[in-house]
Parts: structure tokens; sequence; C-alpha cells
């Protein structure tokens, strides 16, 4: 096999767009800036739900989906549909309100990297390898109170202090994995799952004299482990019509064990105070069951329907979390993720149509129960609706979509907080046949 | 698209830029579980808090320090003696006419500078050759130096500043030649200043202080090159009961420090912390009779001991015009901040003048139990939960 030479410098300048991009969402140990959901906090954060950019426009599903255009890490079977060497990065930026009953509010944006994937055919779409780095989980948040501190005046004046609880990191997900087509309608995938990453927990007291020293009081735990998915995808072509086809697909991804480590430090800079030493733990990871059908009617017009459930009402762990006491009976719930979605695409496999036809149209609509709850008596539900858009480009294989999401969490029932948030994510698709076997006649 | 790389590179600018807008608030407080409590401002009293042997170190090269000479009876702290030294080095080039000679005068020219005891007395002091070299740098004030023959006495009043002590006939001639030859700053080895009367203990700057030396037709001035002080107390001070008393040059030092376990407030944030030492100014200022005068001390310091007995210098502090002696700082702060998470750098603390001021002068501490103002290290701290 050789790689094509032709068109190297767009080639060059998109490779490096990605890694720009990537670099530019401020590398491997901190995955995002800025704050979000106080509902983050709880367990091992806010969970999330990320298969591909297409998926993403279609209320996070598309298990069934099978595409040359995108890498659909939610469905190893789906690494089978590889034609072209796949490069794809994605920054997320999310706005959220949040507010409690009393009506006020507070305002939180953060940016993130969303995912990188790379995935690329061993056989033209029968064998595929996909590899992909997505956040498992997240925990951002920001809240802030202030005091003011009394004293005796003979001898200190009293003193006004900010405190802020922040939490940040999550966990992260390297995936690698196969696709094989065992038949023209039924594909078959294994992937592997490394999990890891840092949940943090931080207090600052920040005085506004500058007599006073602040103090950082950090509880950091490592995490890591491996787990694997499984999953099937067969498709049904000429259902009702001639032009139509439907797929299901099917995803298991085994539970697992975290090995983790805790440490309470103390001051910031490179070389805090540990209080207490470090203590090692574990935390378990459920499994996780993920079904979805996806109907075409023909060349233009998709539609898909998924469904995710993950038991954490197992959830077990030698540690305590926000919401997880070790010495009590779990509050955990199981997580339940509906969602649907339909996509659009004037153009068909008329590849002459204009810019616009060419443009992919997407709307969905999800509804995922949270597993973790300040208030084990209330379900935190999170209801969104989502749309975008896929743009091609002068690159054949290449596309830029653009998702947006707008949804709603949680309660002010209860001495909760409901957030309102809306984002925004960038996609770049980039796909480009490398690997072409010479002929010499 | 033509150039999705100008796309994606606006687009992450943008949203680098829309991170930087936003406005946390406590909308759920009520949803964090604190892993530290509120500051809180908690008070530690020394144990011990208690004196500790000190002898001041008082000599110096190239004589910087004060020399005290004189003694005084003071009505709480005893009977107080200071003997001093001094050493002079010959210029470097005299000119022919003074090393042809002879030397025809010798004068002793001191700049009192400090006073303690009677303001209005007439001090006498003898003053001493010394035989022997003797080291100054580094010298404590419990140095035992022997003098040899009497050269002169002299008397100072404790009002004058500058004072003028023309040396004997007899001495100048008896060294008339050592004044002149270019061995003098080995072959001379100064005067010893000692009490004779008078009512007060007196301090003469160096760095303004030197010996005239008239020889021939030109006059030079030799100037101190080393000083000693050495001082003895006849008998113990009269306190009242559960007082504390830091003196510089006889000591007492102050040995203090802080049982933070025992306190409670160890494994937590220290974001400031004062000690704060409250004097007992009425005691002296009662026990003084008319004109006695006792300098007030300026800069106090707090010193950490290590176990293998090595002095580090933490903070400095002074007196409040409460009469409190107060020490506060980020290096005071980082050692109790590592004391209370159990990195103990030192074993103790004492408290005691820097070596750079010769004086004697004292200060009276409330001690612990007196019912006064405690001495206490005032904490403000985070707990941790």
């Amino acid at each position: 096999m050789t790689f094509s030479m032709l068109s190297l410098r767009p080639r060059l300048s998109l490779v490096f767009s990605l890694l720009f991009t990537f670099s530019l969402a401020s590398g491997v140990q901190a995955q995002h800036r800025g704050e979000g959901s106080i509902y983050s906090r709880f367990g091992i954060g806010e969970l999330r739900t990320y298969v591909s950019s297409q998926g993403q426009g279609l209320g996070g599903g598309g298990l069934a989906l099978g595409s040359s255009n995108y890498l659909n890490t939610g469905n190893p079977a789906s690494f089978s549909d590889q034609f072209f060497t796949r490069l794809s990065a994605g920054m997320l930026y999310e706005n959220l309100s949040a507010a409690e009953a009393s009506q006020k509010t507070s305002r939180l944006v953060s940016s993130s990297l969303n995912a990188l994937h790379a995935s690329f055919p061993l056989l033209s779409n029968r064998l595929g390898v996909g590899l992909a780095f997505t956040p498992y989980s997240r925990v951002n948040f920001n809240v802030q109170t202030e005091g003011r501190l009394t004293s005796d005046a003979s001898v200190q004046d009293s003193a006004s202090y900010l405190v802020n609880f922040r939490g940040n990191g999550g966990l992260q997900r390297i995936t690698t994995g196969l696709g094989y087509r065992l038949h023209p309608n039924v594909s078959v995938g294994a992937s592997a799952e490394f999990i890891f990453g840092i949940l943090e927990e931080q207090q600052e007291t920040r005085f506004i004299s500058s007599a006073y020293v602040p103090s950082l009081i950090t509880k950091a735990t490592r995490m890591f482990g491996v787990t694997a998915t499984l999953g099937v995808r067969a498709s049904l072509p000429r259902v009702f019509t001639k032009e139509d086809a439907m797929a299901i697909g099917v995803a298991l991804t085994l539970p697992t064990t975290l090995d983790a480590t805790r440490v309470q430090t103390l001051g910031e800079a490179l070389a805090p105070d540990t209080l207490g030493g470090e203590i090692d733990g574990t935390a378990s990871l459920p499994l996780g069951f993920s079904a979805g059908v996806a109907y075409q009617t023909g060349s233009k017009l998709t539609m898909v329907l998924d469904a995710r459930y993950e038991p954490w009402s197992g959830f077990e762990s030698s540690f305590s979390f926000p919401g997880y006491d070790p010495n009590a009976p779990t509050v955990f719930k199981d997580r339940t993720r509906l969602s649907g979605g339909v996509e659009f695409f004037p153009a068909g496999r008329d590849l002459s149509a204009s810019y616009f036809k060419r443009v992919a149209y997407r709307l969905g609509v999800y509804i995922d129960q949270s597993y973790s709850s300040p208030n084990p008596g209330v379900d935190i539900n999170t209801m969104a609706l989502t749309g975008g858009f896929s743009f091609p480009t002068l690159l054949a294989g290449t596309r830029i979509d653009i998702n947006m999401e707008v949804g709603r969490r949680g309660t002010t029932d209860q001495n909760l907080i409901r957030d309102t948030f809306y984002k925004l994510g960038f996609n770049l698709n980039f796909g480009e046949r490398w690997f072409n076997q010479r002929k010499l006649r | 698209m033509r150039s999705p790389f100008r796309a994606l590179l606006l687009a992450s600018l943008a949203l680098l830029f829309l991170s930087a807008c936003e406005d946390p608030s406590n909308v759920g407080i009520s949803l964090v579980d604190e892993q530290a409590g509120e500051p809180e401002i908690v008070s530690v009293s020394p144990t011990p808090f208690e004196n500790e042997p000190l002898r001041d170190v008082t000599g110096n090269s190239p004589g910087t320090h004060r020399t005290l000479a004189g003694e005084v009876i003071d009505p709480v702290l005893g009977t107080l003696t200071a003997i001093g030294y001094l050493d002079f080095q010959a210029p470097t080039s005299p000119s022919d006419a003074f090393t042809t000679g002879p030397v025809t005068s010798v004068r002793l020219l001191m700049t009192r500078d400090y006073t303690y005891g009677d303001t209005t007395a007439t001090v006498s002091l003898i003053l001493s050759g010394m035989e022997e070299n003797w080291e100054s740098l580094g010298a404590r004030a419990d140095t035992v130096l022997t003098a040899g023959a009497l050269v002169h006495t002299f008397s100072v009043s404790a009002q004058d500043t500058l004072i003028t002590v023309p040396l004997p006939a007899s001495w100048v001639s008896e060294k008339e030649g050592l004044l002149r030859s270019t061995t003098f700053t080995d072959d001379f080895h100064g005067f010893q200043l000692a009490w004779e009367s008078g009512e007060a203990v007196l301090g003469f700057s160096p760095g303004t202080s030197s010996m005239e030396v008239v020889s021939g037709s030109d006059t030079l001035y030799f100037a101190i090159t080393k000083t000693l002080s050495t001082l003895t107390r006849a008998n113990a001070p009269q306190l009242p009961e559960g007082r504390v008393l830091l003196q510089d040059g006889f000591g007492p030092g102050i040995n203090l420090n802080f049982d933070f376990k025992a306190a409670a407030v160890s494994d937590n944030a220290l974001n400031r912390v004062i000690i704060r030492l409250p004097t007992d100014t009425e005691t002296l200022r009662q026990q003084s009779p008319e004109h006695f005068y006792r300098p007030p001390i300026g800069l106090v310091g707090l010193f950490g001991i290590t176990t293998e007995e090595n002095t580090l210098a933490v903070v400095e502090g002074r007196l409040d015009e409460d009469g409190v002696l107060s020490f506060e700082g980020s290096a005071l702060r980082n050692v109790f901040q590592q004391m209370m998470l159990d990195n103990n750098t030192f074993e103790r603390f004492q408290i005691w003048v820097p070596i750079e001021d010769n004086t004697i002068n004292p200060l009276l501490f409330y001690g612990p139990g007196t019912g006064a103002p405690q001495p206490e290290a005032v904490l403000t701290i985070t707990p941790v939960n």
C-alpha cells in the first residue's frame, strides 16, 4: 500500500487544524475551561454522551447508523463502514444559567474538547479500525459565598472573605476497536476502552485584605480502569418501499471496577501539603446497554430512535462521593436515556447538487434521567432539543458540523437548582483515501 | 467552504473568548459539602513561655557595635555592670612627617549615644591598657579579659555627647615609638573602660569615635577596629510575680513554643498569625527613681531553634503604642502552617534583641496565668473537615 500524494497542502492544513484545535482546547490534562452545572458535583460527575458529530445533532443517538463520513463510537460494529481514513475533532461551548426557587440565578460558561476520532479501513467497507478520545464524565461547577470574619477588636480588624466551591476534572475515555462486516447486512465489533481521570473538589477562601493568606483545600480522586464494548448492527433493505432501509444496532459496555487514589491537599503551587496521606480504593462502573433503530426513506431522510440503560443503583465504591456514602445503601438510580432525531439531506446521491442542497440538516430530542441526585427523593432529568448542520467542503470526504443544543435540567423544588443550558459544538470531520494499492496497469 | 482551517481558527477563538464571561454566585450553595469550615480566630497560649539564660554577642570587628561601660543599680533588675573594650588601627599610609615624629599628643574622641540609668549622673571610668590580643568577633557578654596597667581616669557627664579624653604625657611618651610605627595595628591591643563611680551605664558609638594622634606636624585619627562589652548582673532581678524578663545584653532571653495538637488546631489552613506578647510597662515606670531612664527596646527578634541547636531568624517585631510586642509576617505564617501540619522545622522558639544594637534595655512580659493580658498566638484558621 502506498500513501497518496495528491493534494498534500490542503490535507496537511487540515491535519494542522485538528492539532491546533486540540492544543487550543488546552491539552490532555485539562479538557475544559470554565464552570457548569452544580449537578456535575454528584457521583463521578455528569455523564457525557457523544457518539459522533452526526449523532450529536440527532439527540445524541444514532447507534444504528452506519456511515462512511463518521466514526460512530457508540457501536463498534459501525467501524466496518470505513472507506476513508478519518480524522475528526470537536469543541463544545456551553452557556448555563442556574436558578433556584428564589429566582436568584447565576451564569456559567465553559468550553471543552468534545472528542477526537480517528479511523481507517483495513479492508475497505469490511474491516475497520476506530480510535477515539472522548469525555466519559465531567465535573465542573463554581459556587461562591461570602462572609465576614469578626474578631476581638483589639487584635485584628474584621475582614471580609469569599469562599469558592469549585469542581474540576472528570473521566476521559480512550477507545480502540475493530468492526467487521460478517455479511453485507450484518456487522459486529468490539472495542477496548481505557477510562481514566481526576475528579477534584476545591474550597478556596480568599480574604479582601492582603494581611490574610488565602487557603485552598483540594480533594482529588484519581481513577483508572479498563472496560470493553461489544456491538452488533444489522440492516434491512427495502422494508416498506424499494428505496427505504432499516437498521438495528445494539451495544453492550461491560461493567468494570476502577482503581482509585484519593488525596487531600492544602495550598497552591507545585508542591501543596498533603493532609492525611494518600488513600487507595475502588469504584465500580455499571454495564451499559444501548439499542437503536434507524430508518431511511431513501437517500434524503433518516430517522433514528435510541435508548440507553445503565444500572447505577448497583454502584459500589470504597470512597464517598457527593451523593454516595459507602457505609449506607446507595441512593444512585439507574440511568435511562431516550433520544430521537431526523436528518434531511436534500441532495441525496446527487454529488453535483448546489451547495446548500449538500448541507445536511438535523433535528433531535432527548431525555436523560440522571443516576445521581442531591435529594434521593427527586429525580434529576435533562430534556433538550438538538439540531445541527453539516457543511461540505472543497475537500471530498471532509465536512464541518455545527451542532446546537438547548435544554433544561433539574428542578427548583426541594431547594434544588434548575439549569437552562445552551450548547454549541464545532466539529471538523476530515476524510480521505490514504492507502491506495498501486495498480501497475 | 474554501478554507476550513480559517473557519476552525475563528470558531476556536470565539469559544475561548466567550468562556471568559461568567458570573458565579451562591446559587446552589446548599448543594455543596464544605471541605472546610468558615474562617475563625483561635488564640493559642505558648507552652512554655519562660526565661532562657542568654549571653548576647556584644563584640564585633570592625568595631560596628556600641561599647558599653558603667554601672547602675536598677531597683527592679539589680546591679548591672558593663566593661567596654576598644582597639584601634593606624591609618594605612601615614605621612613622613607623622612617622618621623615625635608624638606629642594623644586624645580619645568618643561619641556618647546611649545612657541607661541616671541621666544627670557623672560617671567616672578607668581607662586601662590591654597587654594581649583579644578576640571580638562573635564574643559574648560573659567574656572575661584581663586588663593591664592603668592609663587614666576620666569623668563623663551622662548628658555630654562628645567626649574628649587626653591621655597622660607619661603614657604618650611610653608608647611614642609604637604610635608612629607601621606595626601599630598588630602590636597595640587597645583599652579597657571600667566603671569607677556614677549611676549610669554609658554607650559610645564606634563609628564616630577615634583616637587622635599628633606626631610631628601631622595629626592622624586612628579608627576603632574592635569593640566588646562584657556585662554582669550582681544580683537577681526583683520582679513582680508572673513577670518574664527579656533584657538585651545580659539576658535572659525567652523560650517559647506552641502545642497546636493540644490546642486542637492541627491540620487546618492558616490564613494569618500574630504572636502578641503584652508587656508590663507600669512596673518599670513606677519603680524608677527621679531622672532614672531605661531606653525602650526597639526591634526584637523571634528565632527558631532546630533539633541540632541551629538558630535561624524567623521574624522581627516591635512594641506598639499599647505596649504589646507583636510578631507577624509571611515567614512566620509559613513556619506555623508547617507546624500545624506536623512538619516541624524548629524544636522551639526564642526571643531576644538582635545583636546589631548593644544595649541593656529590658522588657517585662506578662507570663501565662497572671490574669493580665496573656501572651498568645492569634491564628486565623480555616478548619479542614
